[in-house]
């Protein structure tokens, strides 16, 4: 290539990151270009509130970092490959990630599971509408899907599409919590009690087998009714719901653990009791956790969700899924569309964490079958 | 296998009781008076007084907790106030309608899991093998009460008047309101059409995960010699797979049932609160929404009960299936 082309190349990329590699057929750099332009067009599109983030509030400002960073990491990916000859650089992963990464569906996931957490993050630039806003209570309520309001209005005439980018939020954030604490008590928990054995194993599984007796619906609406409704209590007892089943995981791997020969000898070499656990024990024990908890995501959207549905979850002005399946229960027939669409939105984000829940079972625990 | 049982019923009893202690405490501790929401604020000290009587909640905790302790053993959980009648009687009543619809369910759902794994395992790694994967995984992740409404709105609502279809199913209730001046035959018609819905909900919803669960459980014991003999001696593959390999494919899955229970009332739960169907979930929904705590308790203390005679039944069927149960206990 002539010295004139290459720097027309170098200024092309500069502009158009990735460009020139796709011109010259390397498709993975065709991915930073459509990254990087998406980004760019929805900066322009809503230059209005990204001038306005300098003064706004605080999830906007951070929505305007989010399209900022997202923009400069695109940028500087495609600018990267760039200088690079293919081949060159090539990262070797280890064979656990080569096994989910041949798992196309647990891939797919994995790419659904980033856009959905990037809607979360850039909701106040790609909602159309406020979401709390109610429009025109005559005119405007239960309007069918239209280029103004794409998925329509509710019964209180917001906007559908707005709710459900900023839903994703809540869904994930709940799950989110709900998950970290229910995998930092079960984990312990169970470590501890497989660890020590005895009274205390005793005494902390009879509490699991009690906690698990009960369907977790029913505990957590029994918890819920007694505590006025609201983000916090929800986030609380669905991980106080959840962490038995880790525990009684936990214990399971600890168990087998424990009778083997590095444990073993860990313990001859007189280390204290809480190192051994913290070090040796759990780290090991951790695989099957990850795919719980991934798994236990899905369970944990979909219980909120359902706490939301009947009423006792997240409250009124707060936009959750689950409440807005509930708001067109009563004009079902007449409004389909405020039902439907958040419904999908759950589906969707759950079918995400259980395709990757199963990737990642297939390539942390070598004993599943296939 | 009797002394087994005896030991596995004795080892309920305290499984029961926590789970009382555990419903009394979540309750009971929690900041708030439960009679709170009974008092309105123009009422007299004396009426305040004597609604916190009738609660007991004059009592110190460990009174209310032995009393409810006693309560728990004789069956006598107590007054609703928002029925106006016994806690017992209320759930008693809802207790068939429960039964009825998640255990057709429960059946349905495992007859189709156990059918679709074992196909799919036959056939591993096929296009019909990875569909069904899919669409177990699909419907495995949708929220029972969402898919409850949309299977409403279609058969039901659009069926009747958008598409003016001479049939239609009742979207809500366990009877029709002209129910009683029905023909025998058409009372029955009646009941099952009103039980498609919800029950068709929950075995979606249930299926998916029996299926998939099915399928490993088949396909580790596909692999073994004993099914190669089968074959080798000439059985024809039908045989082999139903009634040499399925046998030992389904000792698992008896398990499965006890852990199932669990997801399965809680499914039960949104789907009678969707479909009006007077059973226990919707008693207990409709107690939460009235602040009616006796009944709240009593609910919970019931579902969980179902759960752990459930888990008793599938133990003891299983000892009664795996001979090596009861040696190694």
């Amino acid at each position: 290539m002539s010295r004139r082309g290459r720097r027309r190349d170098r200024a092309l990329g500069l502009v158009l990151p990735g460009l020139p590699q796709l011109l010259a057929g390397r498709w993975a750099a065709g991915f930073a270009l459509a990254t990087w332009m998406g980004f760019a067009a929805l900066v322009v599109w809503r230059r209005d509130r990204v001038v306005d983030a300098l003064s706004g509030p605080w999830d906007l400002r951070l929505a305007v970092v989010t399209a900022i960073a997202g923009l400069a990491g695109a940028w500087l990916w495609g600018t990267r490959e760039a200088g690079r000859a293919s081949g060159e650089g090539e990262v070797r992963w280890s064979p656990m990630v080569g096994t989910f990464l041949e798992r196309r569906l647990a891939v797919a996931g994995m790419a659904a599971l980033g856009a959905i957490c990037l809607v979360a993050l850039l909701a106040p630039l790609l909602a159309p509408f406020d979401p709390g806003a109610q429009g025109d209570l005559v005119r405007e309520r239960f309007l069918a899907p239209s280029l103004d309001h794409p998925l329509g209005t509710d019964n209180l005439a917001r906007d559908v599409l707005s709710r459900l980018l900023y839903g994703a939020r809540i869904s994930l954030t709940v799950g989110l919590l709900a998950v970290a604490i229910s995998v930092t008590l079960g984990t312990g928990l169970g470590a501890v009690a497989g660890y020590l054995g005895g009274r205390t194993d005793a005494v902390i599984m009879r509490f699991v087998d009690v906690v698990i007796s009960v369907p977790r619906l029913v505990l957590l609406i029994t918890i819920v009714a007694v505590f006025e409704p609201g983000i916090l209590v929800i986030v609380v007892v669905l991980g106080f719901t959840l962490w038995p089943s880790t525990a009684r995981l936990v214990r399971g791997e600890v168990l087998s653990l424990r009778e083997q020969e590095f444990i073993v000898a860990a313990r001859a070499l007189g280390l204290p009791r809480r190192r051994i656990l913290a070090r040796h024990i759990i780290p090991n024990a951790l695989g099957p956790v990850i795919v719980a908890a991934t798994l236990g995501m899905g369970n944990t959207i979909v219980l909120e969700a359902g706490l939301s549905f009947l009423g006792l979850g997240v409250q009124a002005p707060l936009a959750s899924w689950g409440a807005m399946v509930d708001a067109g229960r009563a004009n079902l027939l007449g409004a389909w569309w405020i039902s439907t669409f958040p419904g999908l939105a759950i589906v969707g984000t759950v079918l995400a964490f259980n395709l990757v829940g199963e990737g990642l079972r297939d390539a942390l625990d070598p004993r599943h079958p296939e | 296998m009797i002394r087994y049982a005896a030991r596995r019923l004795i080892g309920a009893v305290p499984l029961i009781l926590g789970i009382a202690t555990l419903i009394f405490l979540i309750l009971n501790i929690a900041p708030g008076d439960p009679a709170s929401y009974l008092i309105s604020p123009g009422m007299s000290q004396e009426v305040v007084e004597r609604i916190r009587v009738d609660f007991g909640l004059d009592q110190p905790l460990h009174v209310r907790y032995l009393q409810w302790m006693a309560a728990v053993l004789t069956g006598d959980l107590g007054h609703s106030f928002s029925h106006g009648m016994p806690v017992a009687g209320v759930l008693l009543a809802a207790l068939p309608p429960t039964l009825a619809l998640s255990g057709i369910a429960l059946a349905l759902a495992f007859a189709a899991g156990v059918f679709l794994g074992v196909t799919q395992a036959v056939r591993q790694h096929s296009a019909l093998d990875s569909t069904l994967t899919v669409l177990a995984l699909f419907f495995y992740s949708m929220p029972s009460f969402w898919l409850a409404l949309m299977l409403m709105l279609v058969f039901s609502y659009m069926a009747a008047s958008v598409w003016q279809l001479p049939f239609w199913l009742p979207a809500s209730g366990m009877v029709g309101p002209s129910h009683d001046s029905l023909s025998m035959m058409g009372r029955l018609g009646d009941r099952v059409a009103h039980l498609v819905l919800p029950v068709t909900t929950l075995t979606l919803v249930l299926t998916a995960g029996i299926a998939r669960f099915v399928r490993g459980s088949m396909l580790e014991v596909i692999r073994q010699d004993f099914v190669r003999t089968a074959r080798a001696k000439g059985l024809p593959e039908g045989s082999v797979i139903w009634r040499h390999a399925l046998r030992n494919g389904l000792v698992p899955v008896v398990t499965l049932v006890g852990l199932y229970l669990p997801i399965l009332f809680s499914g039960t739960v949104f789907i009678e609160e969707v479909f009006a169907w007077p059973g226990m979930g919707r008693a207990i929904v409709g107690a939460i929404q009235a602040r009616d705590y006796p009944l709240v308790m009593g609910g919970a203390l019931m579902f969980s009960a179902l759960v752990v005679v459930g888990n008793l039944l599938a133990d003891l069927l299983y000892a009664a299936v795996d001979p090596r149960v009861r040696r190694h206990e």
